[in-house]
């Protein structure tokens, strides 16, 4: 299983995710230096959980 | 310093010296933005104001008692934490401002003016004065002469008068039960004076006055509002001199003398539906968050009635969700009227968000819907309306949110939410119903959803600006209504009923004994048609769906009696007067306000049944399209136009498996943002996805001959064609005859745009995709609306229950009962075939579309894979409910690997040839 990480804006803090925390709809999958938000795992705090895709397009954008 | 700036800084010094007791308890100096203005350093002027302000609400902070320590916070989280216990909406507009502008101020490269500091020192004084006129403690200490009991209470009166723009003139502390305040405001060149004697009772009032000797009262002042307001009326007559050109009130009533609330509830129970009518009582369930996870869970089980009644008196905020007609209309108006019957001195107010404008700023709404019960000036009636919300006193309804949000996504509920931060965000109850449930989700992902897209991110910021905290401002119970046991709503109870047997029977419903009862779904769409045919009649029944249809796409869902009379002629209406009650529709319609001038329907779910039939005619489409550049397209609309199409018979392939899709306008995109989109020409279609037989036959064509006139012009040198066999979790996919019947899979969009030239075709665009797979009447699934488990290839089916949330689907990823899950035959579902008779388009495997998002460099693919749910709240199809980005079929991978160069593949769409 693929292996994700994302980087804490205001910690720095690296945290590792894998496809199954992204919790936007659609295929989940992340590009490179995409911006996504996301909570931290209590148990493990460097891993990422329910993460965001924050740049998607606007549902118009695919229909074009 | 010009002369012109001198002057105005010695009005503002003068003006900042009349708060010297707030300077001397906190210690502040107010002369130092003065100063500093005036040495020619506007910046630090403002610098002063921002420390100022931060003294006062660490002040605020320990007064009200916020949790934590004011200590080393930020202006912003100084003015998040005081915001709810800060009455005046002007106060928090100059909170606002003054964060606004020190942030301004402290930006590299940005030029302060003299103006700036001007307005920052302009609204700290709007600050001190509010806290000086209505006498508040808040910021400095009083003197205890007053029992805290009358000092909250003159501090409410206070307050009124100060929103209504008035200030103080002077204010008298007589006894410990005995307040007097006299305020002034200018209208143009009239000064105005309001006079408030407050005390416990009249026998108090009596001894003030016997020891001034009346003299308060000798005052001879223009325009003069008096009032004598008692803590309880104490059955002691009134001093003579009060009698005479004062108004006496007890406290508890002095809202009365500003808002007419006995009429607005008897307007409001007076408006359909009707409270008189018998009804059998609805359940539901309520649903609260549980205070260690945050998830919404059931609390309590009962009658929806007493459950609301419940909440409302301890004053917590509560949605009520519940299907159209299943009564939340009903039980709002319960709850608002039954105050009168209770005696609760609880103000409730009423507003239906259904006749609110679109784009009407929810301030001009409320305001339009109250000037007439209330005796103030129109301007003021939203802020006094805000003031009594913020003073703690006010349960506000609000019924039909759904039907005001904007766009229905997490983002346009929150910009509705927004505008009415105002009454949520203070200790008044709000209650509020919608067809749509927005709070039930996990509140981690509603949390992080807040901020999904870039709208709902300046949404967040316009929050954060306000000094609101978003993730504080929607907490709500939930309450979620039943059904009854026999399944029918209140609504389609009521239809049924009045329609009688022949109409019943006509739409679909049984008819046991006298006990009407509703059977199978989609019995709501046709009850209402029923009831539109029947009251509209042959004649004029087309004309109705014309005007009402197509004022619906169009946003109008008021309308006027000359409207109506302009549309329908004086030959609707009897005896010719043109009035709601002669109105030959008016059984469809209720009245929007009392004086009887607009009208809307009794339900917004007629009017959406009309937009429905509306779109079923294709010429009409043209005209929506024509008539609005974004319909309003909402799913109940949709599910309307599904259930009265009927469900169209699958279509047939034409020959060689592929069918035809017609030209025409289509209703498309996930059940928050539908739209109407029109394709130019008929396309054909495969009627499967290409299988792995075909696309080895495409192999051998580019063994033998190479691929270069088949490739995309655009095509990376190097790129093969041969599928990513690492990527294949069955290692022998394409080898043998065991999957020939199976789709291509893990092949690049590149490979699938050349196996579709190299079958003389073309892949489809994303949106004739989805046209093929919804049909004309832009059904959830290609079968039809009605969910299905063993017609499609997809998590829910391989779990065996529908998976709607993120959560349900992760613990059935965690539980492992999804690693089985692969493709199969691409003929393996019959009933997977779209109304053109277009096999498989719900689950099994993505499917590459021509549609590219040039920006991102990616393809977009449709359809959804065996680990994939199939849906998703609220009843998208999985078709249709999202694009998703191109990748290989389960398979993570870093982000790295969606770069052009090596775009990953699914499955290939069947391509597709354009007829011309």
């Amino acid at each position: 299983m693929g292996t994700y990480f994302v980087r804490d804006d205001e910690t720095g803090a690296i945290c590792s995710f894998s496809y199954a925390d992204i919790v936007t709809e659609g295929f989940r999958t992340i590009r490179t230096g995409e911006r996504v938000r996301f909570l931290t795992d209590p148990a493990d705090p460097t891993h990422a959980i329910y993460v965001i895709r924050l740049d998607l397009p606007d549902v118009e954008a695919y229909y074009t | 310093m010009t002369g012109e700036l001198d002057t105005r800084l010695l009005r503002l010094k003068a003006e900042l010296a009349d708060h010297a007791r707030i300077a001397r308890y906190l210690g502040l100096d107010f002369e130092r933005p003065i100063q500093s203005l005036g040495d020619g350093y506007p910046e630090n002027a403002i610098a002063w104001v921002g420390k100022i302000t931060e003294r006062l609400l660490r002040q605020l902070w320990r007064h009200h008692h916020v949790p934590g320590s004011p200590a080393g916070k930020t202006l912003k989280d100084l003015i998040g934490g005081c915001r709810p216990f800060i009455r005046s909406h002007a106060v928090i507009e100059a909170l606002a401002d003054i964060q606004r502008l020190r942030n301004r101020s402290a930006h590299d490269g940005y030029q302060v003016a003299d103006e700036d500091a001007l307005t920052a020192v302009r609204r700290l004084l709007d600050i001190l004065a509010w806290y000086t006129s209505t006498g508040s403690g808040a910021l400095s200490r009083q003197a205890p002469k007053l029992a805290p009991a009358v000092a909250v209470k003159a501090e409410f009166v206070a307050g009124l008068y100060v929103t209504l723009d008035y200030r103080l003139v002077t204010r008298f502390e007589l006894s410990r039960h005995t307040v007097y305040q006299l305020f002034v405001r200018e209208r143009g060149i009239r000064s105005e004076y309001a006079e408030l004697l407050l005390s416990r009772d009249a026998g108090d009032v009596a001894k003030v006055l016997s020891v001034t000797g009346g003299d308060l009262l000798q005052t001879r002042l223009p325009k003069l509002t008096r009032f004598l307001i008692l803590e309880e009326n104490g059955g002691i007559e009134v001093p003579e001199e009060l009698r005479q050109d004062c108004r006496v009130v007890t406290y508890d009533h002095f809202m009365d003398a500003f808002v007419d609330l006995d009429r607005h509830l008897a307007d409001v129970a007076g408006l359909y539906p009707r409270l008189d009518a018998a009804t059998a009582p609805v359940a539901g369930d309520l649903l609260t968050a549980d205070a260690r996870s945050g998830e919404m869970v059931i609390t309590e089980a009962g009658t929806a009635a007493a459950l609301l009644e419940q909440v409302a008196a301890s004053g917590g905020n509560l949605l009520i969700v519940g299907r159209p007609g299943s009564g939340k209309t009903t039980l709002l108006k319960q709850l608002v009227t039954s105050a009168a019957s209770a005696g609760a001195r609880r103000y409730r107010f009423f507003f239906d968000l259904s006749v609110k404008g679109h784009g009407e700023p929810f301030a001009a709404f409320a305001g339009r819907m109250l000037a007439p019960y209330m005796a103030v000036e129109a301007e003021y009636v939203f802020p006094v309306f805000c003031y009594f919300a913020r003073a703690g006193s006010v349960l506000c309804a609000v019924d039909g949110f759904d039907e005001a949000v904007p766009e229905l996504t997490q983002a346009g509920f929150l910009e509705l939410f927004t505008e009415l931060t105002e009454v949520l965000s203070a200790e008044s109850a709000v209650v509020m119903t919608s067809r749509v449930s927005f709070l039930e989700d996990s509140p981690q992902v509603r949390r992080l959803m807040d901020g999904t897209s870039l709208m709902s991110e300046k949404l967040i910021q316009q929050l954060h600006a306000q000094g609101v905290d978003p993730l504080r401002v929607p907490r709500f119970s939930v309450l979620r209504l039943r059904d009854s046991a026999s399944g029918e709503s209140l609504l389609e109870e009521r239809l049924a009923e009045n329609l009688g047997s022949s109409g019943v029977a006509a739409a679909g419903v049984r008819s046991d004994s006298d006990v009407v009862r509703v059977v199978g779904g989609g019995v709501l769409a046709e009850l209402l048609w029923q009831h539109v045919a029947q009251v509209a009649g042959p004649v004029l029944l087309d004309q109705v769906i014309g005007f009402f249809g197509l004022a619906f796409l169009r946003g109008a869902t008021t309308f006027g009696m000359i409207e109506l009379a302009s549309e329908f002629g004086v030959t609707a209406f009897d005896g010719a007067r043109v009035e709601f009650d002669a109105f030959g529709l008016r059984d469809l319609f209720r009245e929007v306000d009392a004086a009887g001038n607009a009208v809307a329907f009794r339900h917004v779910a007629y009017q959406e049944l009309l937009a429905a039939e509306f779109l079923r005619n294709p010429e009409r489409r043209e005209a929506a399209l024509a008539a609005a550049a974004r319909p309003r397209l909402t799913e109940q609309v949709r599910e309307f136009l599904c259930r009265r199409s009927g469900g169209a018979a699958a279509g047939v392939p034409v020959g060689d498996g592929e069918c035809i899709v017609p030209a025409g306008i289509y209703l498309i995109g996930p059940s928050h943002h539908l739209m109407l989109r029109r394709i130019e020409h008929p396309v054909r279609l495969d009627q499967f996805p290409v299988t792995v037989a075909r696309y080895r036959r495409f192999l051998d064509a580019v063994a033998r001959e190479g691929s270069a006139r088949w490739d995309h012009p655009d095509m990376p040198a190097g790129q093969v064609h041969a599928p990513w066999r690492e990527r294949l979790r069955v290692p022998g996919y394409y080898d043998g005859p065991a999957y020939e019947n199976h789709p291509a899979i893990a092949v690049s969009w590149w490979s699938a745009y050349a196996c579709a030239r190299f079958e003389g075709k073309r892949l489809p665009t994303s949106l004739e995709w989805e046209v093929a797979a919804r049909g004309t009447d832009g059904r959830l699934f290609p079968w039809g609306d009605e969910v299905d488990l063993s017609a499609a290839n997809c998590a829910d089916s391989c779990s065996d229950h529908p998976l709607i949330t993120y959560e349900a689907w992760r613990a059935e990823l965690d539980r492992g009962r999804l690693g089985d899950a692969l493709p199969g035959p691409v003929d393996a579902h019959a009933g997977n075939v779209s109304p053109f008779g277009i096999r498989e388009m719900a689950g099994n495997v993505w499917e590459w579309t021509a549609t590219v998002l040039d920006d991102l460099n990616e393809a977009v693919i449709r359809s959804t894979t065996p680990t994939a749910p199939s849906r998703r709240p609220p009843r998208a199809p999985t078709a249709a409910a999202e694009p998703a980005t191109p990748s290989a079929f389960d398979a993570p991978r870093t982000s790295h690997e969606h770069s052009t160069e090596q775009v990953p593949a699914t499955g290939v769409r069947p391509p597709a040839t354009q007829r011309q």
